[in-house]
């Protein structure tokens, strides 16, 4: 009789699990929203998102609580966007994204992000993180945009810190080449030295 | 020390790192021009970037995805597949005539301990009758409606299609105090003697006791019926999910029996 209580009360308690996962998911819907803008289309955001949080709730007895839900979440979603793409098959290889121009950090263009502010480029640079690969495009999305740590970072793509920075270094630098390159071509900015972006033979990826 | 501007540029160092950092930044000229170029890159992005607002609904979208019972799954697949060991450890090891007792009445037997554990199985968790039978029609057309049951003292607690004996069956879990009762419905079958057996009218009850719980099997075109419990007293116990007393089956104390037939002392 007392095995049946519990057995009965088991069901109000998964009600409650909900509630408390709802409860805490509740604040970090936005962000998850704009993880799932930066990983995939925005008509595919909204399924993404709820695809993530189901994923998300079926792992809850696994999460350690006063670990960060934030970086939790964001890596469960990654997870389940890397899926559909192979899924789907869809996976590429970095080698062709060869186009991507490397503006090195140390290659002078010292207008690039004035300009970019000034000529209000919302949109061009959306579109120029969209066309970075998603190794490259999640560190920078997460640190520059969301303003994640190295190590939630980490956690989310979960690889090591030092991977992140690199990444996170690369990825900067392949999105200042195509603003760079855009702005050339529309005649704002003189023309400068381009050095093209080497795939390292462990990066494949999808994108 | 590119990487340590880097980490400086994101605010990731300690303070005596920062201090170490900006030392030399004061020096170095290119790490200057690296680490200026780098935040206000961050910047840009950072204010061109900014992620947008959710759109409306989302958050009840996701909200009704999670109480779907898909969201479960998991959970419910292992515990189903631990009760449905544990009912294939009792089948092995238990008497001949457990053996040979129909497989939907072991499945049923399963679906029941894990409900009773509190884990349902995918399907509808609510106590709205009205809103159990609407589901159960959408996902079983020929399922006869459950009537009302709460002024009997039993409360639906869910719903699910499970599989008995390789066929699809209704499952309605209710609860009468502590109490849960599992009613299935499931395609039409002649049950094998099994338990004691007893009638009304056109109708034949066969009652058995298995692993602690009550087992009740009838059949009624196009339909049959199992229903389990730990009641013992069954009709007054347990049929009343369906039956008030007056509309009672009419089989008064059903007697319990044993799988192969046996009576219960």
């Amino acid at each position: 009789m007392r095995r049946r209580r519990a057995g009965l009360l088991g069901l109000s308690q998964t009600r409650r699990r909900r509630q408390r996962f709802e409860a805490e998911l509740r604040p970090h819907l936005g962000a998850l929203w704009g993880f799932a803008c930066a990983l995939a289309a925005a008509s595919e955001a909204p399924d993404l998102v709820q695809a993530a949080c189901l994923r998300a709730f079926e792992r809850y007895g696994a999460y350690r609580p006063g670990s960060d839900f934030r970086a939790w979440l964001f890596a469960i979603m990654r997870n389940e966007c890397i899926s559909r793409w192979r899924h789907e098959r869809r996976r590429e290889a970095v080698e062709r994204s060869e186009g991507g121009a490397v503006l090195a950090l140390s290659d002078r263009c010292p207008d690039l992000e004035a300009l970019l502010i000034q000529q209000r480029w919302f949109e061009e640079v959306r579109a120029a993180l969209r066309g970075l690969l998603e190794v490259y495009r999640v560190p920078v999305y997460l640190k520059d945009v969301m303003g994640l740590s190295y190590r939630e970072i980490a956690e989310v793509m979960g690889c090591p810190i030092g991977t992140v920075m690199s990444r996170l270094a690369r990825g900067r630098a392949l999105l200042r080449g195509a603003l760079a390159r855009q702005a050339r071509e529309r005649g704002l900015l003189g023309a400068r030295r381009e050095v093209r972006a080497v795939p390292r033979p462990d990066e494949r990826v999808v994108r | 020390m590119r990487e340590r501007v880097q980490a400086y540029a994101d605010d990731e160092l300690t303070v005596e790192g920062a201090i170490e950092v900006e030392a030399h930044l004061e020096r170095c000229a290119s790490c200057r021009d690296d680490f200026e170029r780098q935040r206000s890159l961050c910047r840009a992005v950072a204010e061109l970037c900014p992620p947008g607002p959710p759109p409306p609904g989302l958050e009840q979208r996701v909200a009704a995805a999670l109480r779907a019972p898909r969201a479960v799954r998991p959970v419910v697949v292992s515990a189903l597949a631990a009760a449905a060991l544990g009912v294939v450890l009792v089948w092995a090891v238990g008497p001949r005539s457990e053996r040979n007792l129909p497989p939907e009445i072991w499945a049923a037997l399963g679906v029941h301990r894990a409900a009773a554990r509190g884990t349902l199985p995918p399907g509808l968790v609510s106590s709205d009758v009205a809103e159990v039978n609407r589901w159960l029609h959408g996902a079983m057309p020929s399922f006869p409606d459950v009537p009302e049951a709460e002024s009997r003292g039993f409360a639906v607690r869910g719903a699910a299609i499970v599989k008995l004996g390789g066929e699809r069956a209704a499952y309605v879990l209710y609860q009468a105090g502590a109490r849960p009762i599992s009613l299935f419905v499931l395609p039409h079958r002649d049950w094998p003697p099994m338990g004691r057996a007893a009638r009304s009218g056109d109708m034949e009850f066969r009652s058995l006791e298995l692993g602690g719980e009550r087992i009740v099997a009838w059949s009624h075109d196009p339909v049959s019926y199992l229903l389990v419990s730990d009641a013992t007293r069954v009709p007054a116990e347990a049929c009343g999910v369906c039956h008030s007393n007056a509309e009672a089956p009419g089989i008064g104390d059903l007697p319990v029996g044993t799988p192969h037939g046996g009576n219960e002392s």
